[in-house]
């Protein structure tokens, strides 16, 4: 029997086609159950996304294609909408429901003829019929799918209204395609489509469809061409030819079609959308008003900006205080447990299980962002925001869109980089992500709180500390701007694309959505980049353990012992006997020196060595260049990885670093016997980190993102530039000092 | 209609004003992408307001509101249209 009913319903799939900001997203989520993200901010869905549902038994598959304003790609969304529809990209869709946006008519229609024009078997949804009604208009969609020749079906996808009846006609259209009514173009456009036919022809192409004859006539790109096999230099002057009908009946070609479209569908509005005379003016011009002003809305703004980022900020310091409490007593828990293994200890406790919890550490904050994006995002208010901001980043080829992902970097910039998704120039995005790292995030506090504390606060007091402190924050941002104007005039030479920006209507977001965005946020953090991160710990873990020559354990003993002894005047006999009936403080400090050893010792310790010199002009002895190396995969290992090379162990912060650090002296070379740290040399440290690529997970995210190439290109010119600024730091402020 | 850059275009709008698009350059990517939202020779349009540094400038276009630079918005041009109010 079940054989039968398969053979009897074979699979059916659906394409799911719109402009930005017609719910489609919320349709999708609704029709297949498998929620993803929703947008009110034009161009979220970059990624083409399918999902599997059920229609009378019969299996659907739906294709989320990209928003698309036009079939005429001026954006890889929209080429990838185009060529999914004519199959190129896989098998053809068998249906294509088109989302029209009931409140904004005329826009939505302009991209449903050019469904018409291709003839396959269409359905028109008309979404936010709940929002017309509100708003006191109309529309007669009998006669909208009389005019049109296609199912026209009202639905309110929010809420589910009319999706029932949507999947009925998905059905019947499948059954039995209506014959559609396919545009009326003038003569000279027929003209133009005969003339590139035997064009094409006479080249011995394969034999098209007028309609994608007619897409190459109206568009200025040359994909389609080329995919025929027309060589790239002969497409504008073949275009020019066969467009001369066109322009001699005095048409722009590229707006010949845009003409012929929005004739018929003025005519078709005119008949069927009414408006009550009651009709209120736009509630969302009203907010506008307010949220865009001059001086309240860049009021609001900045209270909003402050609020999320201090959310991220505060919030999430609990949850992530727990998770790494929670790690470390996990770790306290299995240590005894592995005792007889040393290796294998150290490898679950210091490599794995750190690793993990520097992963799931960022979690908490990785939520708050994505619940607020979502929430500015499904409100509207995220297109404001780049209104209100573009001038500010346009001037080095970021635009408005850039500033939420740049402001969410200076809590982290794995979350910065995930939110630059908003962003659809690719060039903009692609910059965002180049220079999202700069903005000084959570993880440099320690650095510039341990290195004001011991060596600005003393001498110049708290006053200097704190403006310090904020000039810190304040580097990445002034640096990052001239960075991203010199990669787009330099290295991406792209030219500036035009910033057109659809302000969607105020809408309240449905939590579902808000929540299912933040959850799925989270869950492809940890998904993608989440194993990567763990394994680069792991690496420089074995990379801070590995060699451990068994007799540093001795050695470190005999000289600790020798030198102990002469410090407190007795003799090495008493120090040894102290140590054997457990004196807790004397084991302690050896266990310290024998870890400092072993550090100095592995194979990073002899890296930082090696490499000194080229941190010498920045004014880095050995002990700060081992500190920098380990600090590459996560920039807060600084503070505990000095603390074990300053002989204190692990957990040593505060005050026993800081003393430590202002005692610390040259043991060689010129400078023998004078201090290490300096100011010029705690501001050095400072700027170098600031600057400095020294995060795996950015890394991850950014290989991720934009691909490798550009993780590798973000890498070399972070650390370049803060080798570069922490030398002339140093040279500038020694020369003064 | 050939598009004159000379002519007074959508940045030299007041805050409010209402105006006849009389050419858009389609030689401009701008040009394509507001055209396939429906502007053409002929649609009436309004500034509604400019951002608090001057650009972009939000424009209201027939069935939707936009955000555009100064740079792309030159690319069309409007005639004023005397007295009337909206």
């Amino acid at each position: 029997m079940s054989a039968n009913v398969l053979i009897a319903t074979p699979p059916m799939t659906v394409a799911l086609i719109g402009n930005p900001n017609t719910g489609k997203t919320t349709l999708f989520n609704r029709l297949t159950g498998t929620r993803q993200r929703v947008g009110n901010y034009p161009g979220v869905t970059v990624a083409r996304k399918t999902g599997g549902m059920e229609i009378d038994g019969r299996a659907v598959t739906v294709i989320d294609l990209p928003g698309a304003y036009s079939l005429a790609a001026t954006s890889p969304d929209e080429r990838i909408a185009i060529e999914s529809l004519q199959g190129w990209i896989e098998a053809l869709p068998d249906v294509v429901v088109c989302l029209v946006d009931a409140t904004h008519l005329r826009r939505s229609l302009f991209l449903a003829r050019q469904l018409a024009d291709l003839g396959r078997p269409l359905i028109i949804a008309l979404n936010f019929t709940d929002e017309m009604r509100t708003r006191g208009l109309s529309i007669d969609a009998d006669r909208l799918a009389q005019r049109l020749g296609t199912r026209v079906i009202p639905i309110a996808a929010r809420n589910g209204e009319g999706i029932g009846r949507l999947c009925a006609a998905t059905s019947e259209t499948f059954a039995s395609p209506p014959v559609s009514r396919p545009p009326e173009w003038p003569v000279s456009v027929a003209e133009s489509v005969a003339l590139l036919r035997s064009e094409l022809a006479r080249r011995g192409g394969a034999t098209v469809e007028d309609a994608l004859l007619r897409r190459m006539l109206f568009e200025d790109d040359h994909a389609l061409l080329g995919r025929l096999g027309v060589a790239c230099q002969e497409c504008a002057p073949l275009l020019d030819r066969v467009r001369r009908p066109i322009r001699t009946a005095g048409m722009h070609p590229l707006a010949a079609e845009a003409l012929v479209h929005y004739r018929f569908i003025d005519s078709v509005i005119a008949e069927v959308v009414s408006r009550a005379a009651n009709a209120k003016p736009g509630r969302t011009e009203r907010i506008d008003g307010v949220l865009t002003h001059r001086v309240s809305g860049l009021l609001i703004f900045a209270g909003l900006m402050f609020v999320v980022f201090e959310s991220i900020y505060t919030f999430a310091t609990p949850a992530m205080d727990g998770i790494e409490a929670a790690a470390a007593l996990l770790r306290g828990w299995v240590r005894p447990l592995l005792a007889g293994t040393p290796m294998f200890q150290s490898l679950v406790c210091d490599g794995a299980i750190a690793g993990a919890g520097g992963v799931i550490v960022f979690l908490p904050q990785i939520f708050l962002l994505f619940f607020f994006i979502a929430l500015l995002e499904d409100t509207g208010y995220l297109a404001r925001t780049a209104f209100l901001m573009d001038r500010l980043f346009g001037w080095c080829g970021l635009n408005g869109k850039s500033f939420v992902p740049l402001l969410s970097s200076y809590a982290c910039a794995v979350p910065g980089v995930l939110a630059t998704r908003t962003i659809e120039d690719p060039k903009a995005r692609l910059l965002t992500v180049l220079v999202a790292p700069l903005m000084s995030c959570s993880a440099r506090l320690p650095v510039y709180v341990l290195m004001i504390g011991a060596f600005i606060q003393p001498v110049y007091g708290a006053t200097v500390a704190a403006l310090v402190l904020f000039a810190m924050h304040l580097v990445g941002l002034v640096v990052a701007l001239p960075a991203a104007w010199f990669f787009n005039r330099k290295v991406l030479k792209i030219r500036v694309q035009p910033f057109l920006l659809e302000l969607p209507p105020y809408r309240m977001p449905h939590p579902k959505d808000v929540l299912w965005r933040m959850w799925e946020g989270g869950r492809e953090f940890l998904k993608r980049a989440g194993t990567v991160i763990l394994a680069m710990s792991i690496l420089i873990w074995a990379a801070l353990y590995f060699p451990r020559p068994a007799r540093i354990v001795d050695e470190t003993r005999r000289e600790f012992v020798a030198a102990t002894a002469t410090a407190a005047t007795t003799t090495p006999g008493a120090i040894e006997a102290r140590l054997a009936a457990n004196d807790a403080v004397l084991q302690a400090a050896l266990d310290h020196e024998i870890a400092a050893n072993y550090l100095e010792q592995s194979f990073l310790g002899r890296a930082g060595k090696a490499v000194q010199p080229l941190f010498a002009p920045a004014g880095f002895d050995w002990k700060i260049t081992v500190g920098v190396l380990a600090s590459f995969p996560a920039r807060e290992v600084i503070v505990s990885t000095l603390g074990i090379i300053y002989h204190l162990g692990e957990d040593a912060q505060g005050d026993s670093l800081r003393d430590a650090l202002r005692k610390a002296k040259w043991t060689d070379g010129a400078l023998a016997g004078r201090p290490v740290f300096t100011l010029a040399t705690a501001l050095s440290v400072m700027i170098f980190f600031a600057l400095c690529m020294q995060c795996g997970s950015t890394l991850a995210v950014i290989a991720r993102e934009s691909g490798r190439r550009w993780a590798v290109f973000a890498f070399v010119y972070l650390t370049a530039l803060a080798w570069v600024a922490a030398v002339l730091v140093f040279q500038i402020a020694s020369r003064i000092s | 209609m050939n598009f004159d850059p000379a002519a007074r275009t959508v940045c030299d709008l007041l805050p409010g004003e209402w105006a006849t698009v009389s050419a858009i350059n389609h030689d401009a990517g701008i040009g394509r992408r507001l055209l396939s939202l429906g502007l053409m020779p002929g649609c009436r349009l309004r500034l509604l307001r400019r951002a608090p540094l001057g650009d972009p400038i939000m424009v209201e276009l027939p069935g939707c509101v936009v955000c555009l630079r100064r740079l792309d918005a030159l690319s069309v041009s409007v005639q004023e249209e005397c007295l009337q109010t909206s």
